[in-house]
């Protein structure tokens, strides 16, 4: 593998040292792959487009990251790489548009509305979770604040660049800002039932919404009256307004948490009140009910990310239906399948076969549920999402076709770089370990990753050694 | 007793006989006066700065300042002469940044906030309004232990969250907190550090982002403060409140936030929020700086690394995991590469995940030679590390590849340079401030031990019998406690009690005899393993107790000129028996 | 594309449901019961009869609640409801070997859960009390060809008992299968309990020696409480009884030698500990451990005490940060290959359902298609002493078997009939209903 470890100690640390002071610093902060190639020739594969069909026996040429030719019988420029996928299959970078991997903290649970924050400041590319999830064939994760809050903090789209450890260099270059809002439970337990303060019902959340945009609207208002010269001085300054002033314009896209679709209806009259015409629902265990009211939002509808099957963990989702995906999928709404869950994120090709079980979407349907429908959910369909020439170089290949229970992935490649090998890549793929540490004593695998859960701090209070409740804190 | 057993033990035996005997005499406790504050260190080795070396000069030092440095200075007739012929004088080590001699006040935990989402200023930990020179205090014990080690003066910021308050110059040492002082304010100190509670800022990203509000509103302030001071009249007052006008010095670039993060993601935290602002920065901790050397060499801001280094874990026998040889030689090394298919390489995997924690224990024991590599140059932080432990870990890095010399330097010269003190601090020269280091050999040799410590001109003496302080490392709470102990002596067992005080800073106690008469122990040291002190006997003569702690026993032996007799002792209370 | 019969579109098979209906021709009451007895005769179809074991264009005949007749040539009787199943296959009914369901409805809403009973030392309560047979999580489990599960309770040292239960009925006696019972013991662990239990590894080993004394302590009265209870036994009037200590009531089955303990442990150290505590305490024989994620790390011991395994949750991520990322998928086929027999558990209340695609993935991941279908049919058919009766498609045997279009592990697959206890149960679930009722809602957008 391409590993920054040699062998043996003593040269291991005089290469350590040597990569620290001779390399390029976008080298220094790769601990894995700072000299990997990023020009690829994938060849004899079943290639899964998603947007352009499938081509069997396909080629894909890669070049500076990019796919510079999606066809067959391409030949290998000198210099290129040669990668033998006879029959394997291709498919677009999965890409995740809810997850809370990969940074160190979720919830500002402290305020009703915390637009201010975002977890862009905090990210973690040490998180183990993201290489567990390139070996899903994830490429790209929209992680989030978590659901405390009716106006949360700001999201990060990352790029799962596993071996950087620059939390910079996770991000995704371009992908617009998004911010997270939640309705329901959560926000009414947390202030209502936790702590007594508003909002304690759905009333009390659209109010908290509403009370935030037009404070939003009157600092803006102030801004502009300043520097029209009719206010002597500018308002206070206010990060939290300054973002829901994005908000307002549209430069911010909201991702909202929400399952009943009483609070998916409030949220869309909210909006339009607002002006607003971005908006992806998430969650939403109620969405089908209403699918034709979320198809006809605004201009293009609003988005829909949902789990394939969970259901039945707390009141708001008791009448669920697996079948949500499929009947939003048929109803026009752009849909897409999520994990939000550090360390469920390993099987998104499997929960978006679940589809076929549940609505029997076709193998296109149900690929663009992982791919260019979360892309587009996001705002970054025009880089990924799809095997199409002048997108980035996000692949995932898998030994059958992805939809199938069988598959194994196999290569998973990020901007034309593999971060995942099946074959090559050893067992142990920390980044760092704890110099005081000894060997991970084995933790009791149902309680992991609580700390992440969306409901951090929250949820804990919650927690059993069944772990069901803990493992669905957020949703 | 026959003859021979005479010559073996007598002496020996006679000053144990002594000091079990009840004691008759109170002891002494009283402070004697100095009579002048005039010192000459007489033909000393003068490291004056790293690589510029007087073999024998003679150091004035009066009224607090360096008199004179020359090889036959004249001794002034008022001086306190110091034969300085086997001594090497050292300029006094410049702390980059702690908590020494700062005595927060209690807060009241239990104090509700009402609004825990807009919580007050102090609440939310936003203090940059506040010093840290109402906080100090000469009495604090880890200015002593720091002193011993040869820290003369610091760069002091008060204890809190994000924002705790204006740092000041400290020396360490003086009679009085107003002594201590050298300068006030030359940094607000900083943190992400959240609010104590479930309190706005509860998490990182809060912080950061309540760091963007202040400095922003704190621009708008400013620029409203300077309209209305052109034209006050016709206008409202602008806001104001002590936190953001406190941070106006920082927008002009003028006083810098001093930020204490060790690890690399709040490095880069702190340092991607410095882009974004364009606050002048001093960082200190930098324990995993080995991990961002490009961006550090970017930042250009003032670094002090922590003198603190990871430690050995420690494990249980009873432990399941195995032990891989971890040594200089391990019998086989870190292997990158493997898999571990099934059951049947379950040890082998162990093994090599031991090697990959010592491997990476490695790299933080070699992070001060990364950085000086990379060309950064860093002064130290103490806030971290143990005092007792600081000459040991300066010694491993040294072997890990630190130049010596940058040793030095980033002990004097740098921190000086780097905290603006350089016309005052950091050399051995004529005019500086008489901090000094004084030792009985090269301060990072295995047998040097610091002799005097002058801190503005103040003598402090930690020659060989005037040495009450031991060295301390490790986890104290392994000997904390009271021990009953036996003595084992031809003349049949005598057992008594020692009680263990104190913590890492230093370590005192008290050994009770046979009869019961109480003595207090001297020059207490602990290394984690090793306990050792001294006990004077009244009648004169004293008796030294090396003993090897093992959990709640102890073995080793008691000591006079005249020989040695085993002691053991078993602790029957501690801070265990109290805490659990 | 995954199997050569893939679903048709949903119109498309809703007038197939409607064709089948109209030249079926069932009785009137079966349109408004959940489900009726034939009998039936299932032909034409390709039989699993047990995994490895298929038959080709069999017949399955279901009388009472049995499996009257099966194979190439059997005829159909003259009363069976036949269903001409071509390109169909019938496989025996999954056994899922640990959840929860039955057991509780909502998972936030602590009123509706009845798997945690306060206290360490609750072994005699039993879980089988507790089901609710009406559950909303049933009938969406059975669509996936489950038709029979453990459930568990779940807290404490001794939470009590566990049953095994069929997925129909109306009493929680009318769905235990078999008498299956079994008592449950969570072996005191030395693994963290999550990213926030921050003990130093000192306190851990104190910590975990201390409960296992407890337990030994413990044992050795419920061993005493046993002995003198057969004691008084055998001269009732001359002889006292013991104090009454329900939770040692509730192990005397255990300690007599009349039922399986079943030991939940996940790390590895633990299941050394329980094997060797099993040893200690004679308990080895009537030895079941459950969970056992870091089971492969042990394999070889586990193998040479001859204990059955009950794996899972494997979908989860694996137990320490330095595994390899597949572990968890992979402990199945890892426990198989040393020689330890394996069946399968989701751990799952409202998600049983997922247990096909468990399965799928422990195929994938080494074990293989025929051992992975073992392990959710004859081998804990087996493990709980019910092979007489459930896990193959054997005349004689109890009718839990269903119909599928394809691999039933695939999630393109769809379940077409499913019986238990030769009862034919609808498909039908909150979550059809719903799909039905909103797939084109009426009125859509415009009333």
């Amino acid at each position: 593998m391409l590993s920054a470890f040699p062998s043996r100690l003593s040269s291991a640390l005089g290469a350590l040292a040597a990569v620290l002071l001779v390399a390029s610093p976008l080298q220094a902060q790769d601990q894995l792959r700072g000299d990997a190639p990023d020009d690829w020739l994938i060849q004899d594969a079943t290639v899964l487009t998603v947007t352009n069909g499938t081509i069997e026996n396909g080629d894909i040429l890669v070049r500076d990251g990019n796919i510079a030719e999606v066809g067959t019988d391409l030949s290998a420029p000198s210099g290129v790489e040669t990668y033998d996928a006879s029959g394997e299959y291709v498919m677009p970078g999965i890409i995740e548009a809810h997850q809370h991997m990969a940074i160190s903290n979720v919830n500002e649970a402290t305020n009703q509305v915390t637009a201010e924050v975002g977890v862009g400041d905090v990210l973690n590319p040490y998180d183990i979770g993201i290489y567990r999830a390139l070996a899903g064939g994830v490429t790209t994760a929209h992680v989030m604040h978590g659901s405390a809050n009716p106006i949360g903090g700001r999201n990060e789209t990352i790029k799962l660049r596993y071996g950087v450890t620059n939390p910079d260099r996770l991000k995704m270059d371009d992908a617009p800002r998004t911010i997270k809002f939640a309705l329901g439970e959560n926000p009414t337990g947390l202030y209502g039932e936790g702590r007594n303060q508003v909002p304690g019902t759905r009333m009390g959340v659209e109010q908290v919404i509403r009370t935030a945009l037009t404070e939003a609207e009157r600092y803006m208002e102030a801004k502009q009256a300043h520097q029209s010269g009719e206010r002597a001085r500018p308002p206070a300054h206010s990060e939290r307004l300054e973002v829901l002033a994005g908000v307002l314009r549209g430069d911010i896209l909201v991702q909202t948490h929400g399952y009943r679709a009483d609070e998916l209806l409030m949220l869309m009259n909210v909006f339009e009140d607002f002006g607003i015409q971005d908006l992806v629902f998430h969650h939403v265990n109620e969405g089908f009910k209403i699918a034709p009211e979320l198809a006809a939002f605004g201009d293009d509808g609003a988005g829909a990310t949902v789990f394939s099957d969970w259901w039945s963990y707390k009141f708001e989702v008791y009448y669920s239906t697996a079948y949500n995906a499929a009947i939003l999928a048929e109803n026009g709404v752009n849909a897409s399948i999520n994990t939000d869950i550090p360390g469920e994120q390993r099987d998104l090709y499997l929960q978006a076969a679940k589809t076929q079980r549940y609505g029997d979407l076709s193998d296109t349907q149900a690929l663009e549920l992982i791919t260019i429908n979360p892309a587009r959910q996001l705002g970054i369909d025009d880089r990924v999402g799809s095997i199409e020439e002048r997108k980035a170089a996000d692949l995932a290949i898998f030994s059958e076709h992805p939809l199938s229970v069988y598959t194994e992935p196999q290569r998973t490649y990020v901007d034309g770089v593999v971060r995942f090998d099946h074959e090559e890549d050893p067992d142990d793929m920390r980044l760092r370990v704890d110099p005081e540490g000894t060997v991970d004593l084995a933790r009791d695998g149902w309680s992991r990753h609580a700390a992440h859960s969306c409901l951090k701090g929250v949820a804990q209070l919650r927690a059993t050694r069944n772990g069901v409740t803990l493992e669905n804190a957020d949703q | 007793m026959t003859a021979s057993t005479f010559r073996r033990y007598g002496l020996g035996l006679l000053g144990l006989v002594l000091l079990v005997l009840p004691s008759r005499l109170c002891a002494q406790d009283y402070e004697v006066p100095t009579v002048t504050d005039t010192y000459a260190l007489r033909n000393a080795r003068v490291v004056q700065a790293p690589g510029q070396v007087l073999e024998s000069a003679t150091v004035v030092v009066r009224d607090g300042v360096i008199e004179a440095v020359e090889e036959n200075a004249e001794v002034p007739y008022d001086a306190r002469t110091i034969e300085a012929d086997s001594l090497v004088v050292y300029a006094g080590f410049i702390d980059g940044l702690s908590h020494a001699g700062v005595e927060m006040p209690d807060t009241e935990d239990d104090e509700d906030v009402e609004d825990p989402g807009t919580p007050p200023p102090d609440a939310a930990g936003i203090q940059p309004d506040r010093s840290v020179r109402p906080f100090l205090s000469p009495e604090e014990s880890d200015l002593r232990s720091l002193r011993k080690a040869g820290f003369t003066l610091g760069h002091v910021a008060p204890e809190g969250q994000m924002l705790p308050g204006a740092s000041a110059h400290v020396f360490y040492g003086g009679e009085t907190a107003n002594d201590m002082v050298l300068e006030t304010g030359p940094t607000l100190f900083a943190q992400l550090q959240t609010a104590d509670g479930y309190v706005y800022p509860a998490t990182d990203m809060a912080v950061i982002a309540k760091m963007r509000q202040l400095y922003r509103e704190a621009e708008r302030r400013q620029q409203l403060d300077a309209a209305y001071e052109r034209n006050p009249t016709g206008r409202s007052q602008p806001p104001q409140d002590p936190q953001h006008s406190a941070l106006f010095p920082v927008l002009n670039g003028e006083t810098p936030l001093a930020f204490y993060a060790d690890e690399a993601l709040s490095l880069h935290r702190i340092l991607a929020l410095r882009q974004e602002l364009g606050f002048p920065l001093v960082l200190a901790g930098l324990e995993e700086g080995h991990e961002l050397v490009g961006t550090l060499r970017q930042a250009d801001a003032p670094l002090f690394l922590t003198l603190d280094l990871p430690e050995e874990p420690t494990r249980t026998s009873g432990s399941d995991t195995t032990v891989a040889d971890t040594t200089g030689t391990p019998s086989r090394y870190y292997s990158p590469d493997l898999q571990t298919p099934s059951h049947e390489t379950v040890a082998e995997e162990e093994e090599n995940l031991e090697l990959r924690h010592a491997m990476e224990r490695q790299t933080y024991l070699e992070t001060a030679a990364t950085l000086h590599e990379a060309g950064l140059e860093f002064g130290f932080t103490s806030r971290e590390a143990d005092p007792g432990d600081i000459r040991d870990n300066l010694r491993t890095m040294i072997d890990q590849g630190l130049p010596e010399q940058t040793a030095l330097a980033a002990l004097t010269t740098r921190p000086a340079a780097l905290l603006g003190l350089d016309n005052r601090l950091g050399t051995v020269e004529e005019g500086k401030i008489a901090n000094l280091v004084v030792t009985d050999g090269p301060y990072f040799g295995e047998d040097a031990s610091v002799q005097h410590v002058f801190v503005d001109g103040q003598l402090y003496d930690y020659g060989a019998d005037g040495s009450d302080e031991g060295e301390v490392s490790g986890d104290v709470s392994a000997v904390l406690g009271t021990w009953s102990y036996t003595l084992e002596t031809p003349q049949g067992d005598l057992s008594g009690e020692v009680t263990i005080e104190g913590d890492e800073s230093g370590l005192d106690g008290t050994f009770v005899g046979p009869q019961g008469d109480e003595q207090s122990l001297q020059s207490v040291s602990f290394d984690g393993t090793t306990l050792s002190f001294t006990v004077n006997s009244p009648q004169g003569g004293s008796v030294s107790v090396s003993v090897t702690v093992e959990g709640e026993t102890f073995d080793g032996s008691a000591s006079t000129s005249g020989g040695s007799f085993p002691i053991s002792g078993e602790r029957t209370s501690g801070p265990d028996a109290t805490q659990r | 594309m995954l199997s050569p019969s893939r679903p048709r579109p949903q119109r498309v098979s809703a007038v197939l449901t409607l064709f089948v209906a109209l030249f079926l021709a069932l009785p009137a009451h079966a349109q408004k019961q959940p489900g009726f007895q034939g009998p039936f005769a299932l032909t034409n179809a390709q039989v699993i009869v047990a995994p490895g074991d298929t038959l080709d264009g069999g017949t399955v005949v279901i009388r009472d609640d049995s499996i009257a007749a099966v194979g190439p040539n059997v005829s159909v009787p003259s009363d069976a409801q036949a269903f001409d199943l071509s390109g169909q296959r019938i496989y025996p009914g999954f056994i899922d070997s640990g959840t929860h369901l039955g057991l509780a409805e909502v998972g936030s809403l602590p009123e509706t859960q009845d798997f945690n009973e306060i206290g360490d030392l609750t072994a005699h309560m039993n879980a089988l009390t507790a089901v609710n047979p009406s559950t909303v999580h049933v009938p969406t489990t059975r669509v996936h060809g489950i038709t029979s599960v453990i459930t568990e309770p779940e807290n404490g040292i001794l939470p009590g008992t566990a049953a095994l239960i069929g997925l129909h009925g109306y009493t929680p006696e009318q769905m235990h299968l078999g008498g299956v019972t079994f008592t449950k013991l969570n072996f005191p662990s030395v693994g963290r309990q999550g990213p926030s239990d921050d003990r130093s590894p000192e306190t851990i080993q104190k910590e975990s020696e201390k409960a296992l004394n407890k337990l030994n302590e413990l044992w050795t009265e419920a061993e005493r409480y046993a002995r003198i209870d057969s004691a008084v036994a055998e001269q009732p009037e001359a002889r006292r009884q013991p104090e009454f200590v329900p939770a040692m009531e509730g192990l005397l089955p255990v300690i007599r030698g009349e039922q399986s303990l079943m030991i939940s442990a996940n790390a590895a150290p633990d299941i050394s500990k329980a094997l060797d505590w099993a040893e200690e305490r004679g308990v080895l024989d009537q030895l079941i451990l459950s969970g056992a994620l870091e089971g492969w790390r042990v394999a070889d011991e586990i193998a040479a005490a001859d204990v059955p395994v009950l794996v899972g949750s494997i979908m989860q991520p694996p137990s320490r940060e330095s595994d390899r990322y597949d572990k968890a998928y992979r402990t199945p086929a890892l426990l198989h290959e040393a020689g330890v027999t394996v069946a399968l558990r989701s751990g799952k209340t409202e998600n049983v359902r997922n247990l096909v695609f468990h399965a799928g993935f422990a195929a994938a991941h080494g074990l293989g298609k025929t051992e992975a279908l073992r392990a959710i049919t004859t081998t804990p058919a087996e493990i709980f002493g019910v092979a007489d009766q459930v896990g193959t498609i054997e005349a004689g045997k109890r009718a839990n078997l269903f119909v599928a279009n394809g691999d039933p592990l695939q999630p393109a697959t769809d379940v077409q009939h499913l019986f238990i206890d030769g009862y034919k149960l609808p498909l039908e679930n909150r979550a059809t209903k719903l799909y039905d009722e909103f797939l084109n809602r009426n009125p859509g957008l415009e009333k």
